[in-house]
């Protein structure tokens, strides 16, 4: 049997990046999110199309990419500040639905052919190897552990703990959910635009719920609010459909076992406990 | 003796609806002063306790704080205005270890820039260990620096209590509302959280207003009292006023025969 340790690799970088992103406001500010498959969507497309139709340096085309998700995400969060718990879901749920909507509607010019979103976007640039991910995800892991040690994480993970006695200990409870949403999609924004040019032809279709439980489902397993959770996790469910190739109908029954597995034995993930204090 | 108001309500009045939570209550409260507000459940208590610190906005009336009219802040801002509250049923941060619940409470007074407080060297983390240094003195006032590191979820109950006091004072408030912190306490505890709130009294020059049904503790520390029924003042004195006043025996005992 061969396995491609390389791909495996690369992917599960790539997947570390955006489960740290959504980390950040599932399990530090405890803002359960739907949508983030809308915010590495938007970074998918924008870095790709910046890359195809302007001729876009890469490195710029990423930061672009991880700047628009952290723009739309902070901009998305403010009306639905006051939901939590499963209407936040809901709402989530639906603007990833929306996005996608908006991209299978769209129209872009590319070379001078009109081309339509809805069918698959093909021919990205690829630029990614292996030490430009490990370069990023260290960058991201040691951003977001200086992160949750900060003023500000204690702050966000206050708010986790208990929203109104946190207010009353003077946190301003909508600019920092404000700010959490926006560097969370920021680093989804990011994931996705290093996905696109990984697997070089991207869909609507493929940013729709399905990915963002796909993302959720590692950030569970790992532990909420745990980084050491999050890397395991996430390498875990990477590993497990690539590994298991050679049987490709049992796949999601193995996905499916290992989650109620730890859902026996583990319920706060595998990680649960190490969590970053000041 | 004008100067010294640090807190006025003048009209107040809270509808939900028909329902008046709270109804025209006016008082005022000296700065360094206790004062206690009592009265039967559902009398309006908490209620006041949410509109001083903006959970709720009053319906009528106004609320001021050192001059400064309430309505205009919100909860947040209330807070760094100089205005703390604890809560009938503890709300600490659970997960987080003591030191952090505290450092939490001086968040506002923070001064370090987004960017510093990242960067694990220089002045982020100068800063860092001035305010770990602050808040162990803080917690060293209230004898809870042996818990320092434990999770506050894990701290007996009577401790809770004391770590959201202690919590509150951190803010660096001038006045706080301290919401049945006797609750669930035995004799002795209560006992020891007389002491405690005369101690930040006369220690802090804190003004503490609360709210107790523990007799004992509030004929034994307060200043003054304010009894509330039905959302209306029925009463307001001295602790000795207080417990012969004819209003405040019917609202507690009924009307006798």
């Amino acid at each position: 049997m061969y396995i491609d340790v390389y791909n495996i690799l690369i992917l599960s970088g790539i997947n570390i990046i955006m489960v740290l992103g959504l980390n950040l406001i599932t399990g530090v500010t405890g803002q359960l999110s739907l949508g983030h498959a809308a915010f590495i969507g938007i970074g998918a497309y924008t870095s790709s199309l910046l890359m195809m139709m302007f001729n876009v340096p890469f490195g710029v085309a990423l930061i672009a990419a991880a700047l628009m998700a952290g723009l739309i995400g902070g901009l998305f969060s403010i009306p639905i500040l006051r939901l939590r718990g499963d209407y936040l879901a809901i709402a989530t749920l639906g603007f990833c639905e929306v996005v996608r909507v908006i991209f299978t509607n769209m129209k872009v010019t590319i070379n001078g052919e009109v081309q339509r979103l809805s069918v698959s976007l093909a021919n990205i640039p690829q630029h990614i190897n292996l030490p430009l991910i490990l370069i990023l995800v260290c960058f991201s892991i040691l951003f977001m552990i200086s992160l949750e040690r900060s003023k500000f994480g204690l702050a966000l993970r206050s708010i986790r703990e208990d929203e109104v006695a946190s207010q009353m200990m003077g946190i301003d409870i909508a600019r920092h959910k404000v700010m959490a949403f926006a560097i969370s999609s920021a680093f989804a924004g990011l994931g996705g635009a290093l996905m696109a040019s990984n697997i070089t032809a991207i869909q609507p279709i493929d940013f729709g719920f399905k990915l963002s439980i796909g993302i959720l489902c590692m950030l569970v397993l790992g532990g909420m609010g745990s980084i050491v959770g999050v890397i395991a996790g996430t390498i875990i469910l990477t590993s497990i459909p690539e590994l298991l190739r050679f049987a490709a109908e049992y796949r999601m029954i193995m996905y499916g076992v290992v989650l109620i597995i730890m859902m026996v034995f583990r319920p706060r993930g595998l990680f649960g406990n190490i969590r970053v204090n000041v | 003796m004008a100067d010294n108001i640090i807190l006025e309500l003048q009209n107040v009045t809270l509808a939900f609806g028909g329902l008046k939570a709270v109804s025209t209550v006016s008082f005022t409260m000296q700065q360094n002063e206790i004062l206690s507000l009592i009265g039967p459940n559902g009398a309006g208590k908490t209620s006041t306790f949410n509109l001083i610190t903006g959970v709720y906005t009053p319906t009528e009336g106004r609320i001021l704080f050192k001059d400064k009219d309430l309505k205009k802040y919100k909860p947040h801002q209330i807070t760094k205005l100089g205005i703390a509250r604890t809560f009938q049923n503890i709300r600490l941060f659970k997960q987080l270890t003591v030191l952090e619940n505290i450092i939490l409470a001086m968040d506002h007074r923070r001064k370090v820039n987004f960017f510093a407080s990242l960067i694990p060297f220089g002045p982020g983390k100068k800063e860092l260990e001035m305010v770990q240094e602050q808040a162990i003195q803080y917690l060293e006032y209230a004898n809870l620096v042996e818990f320092k590191d434990i999770r506050a979820e894990n701290l007996p109950y009577g401790k809770q209590r004391e770590l959201e006091i202690c919590r509150a004072i951190a803010t660096g408030a001038d006045l706080l509302l301290l919401d049945e912190p006797a609750a669930g306490l035995n004799p002795s505890e209560t006992t020891q959280l007389m002491d405690i709130i005369k101690k930040i009294k006369t220690e802090l020059n804190k003004s503490i207003f609360l709210i107790e049904h523990d007799m004992k503790l509030v004929m034994g520390i307060s200043d003054r009292i304010v009894v509330l029924d039905y959302g209306e003042k029925i009463a307001e004195g001295s602790p000795e006023e207080i417990r012969n006043n004819p209003a405040v025996i019917k609202a507690y005992l009924g009307k006798g025969e």
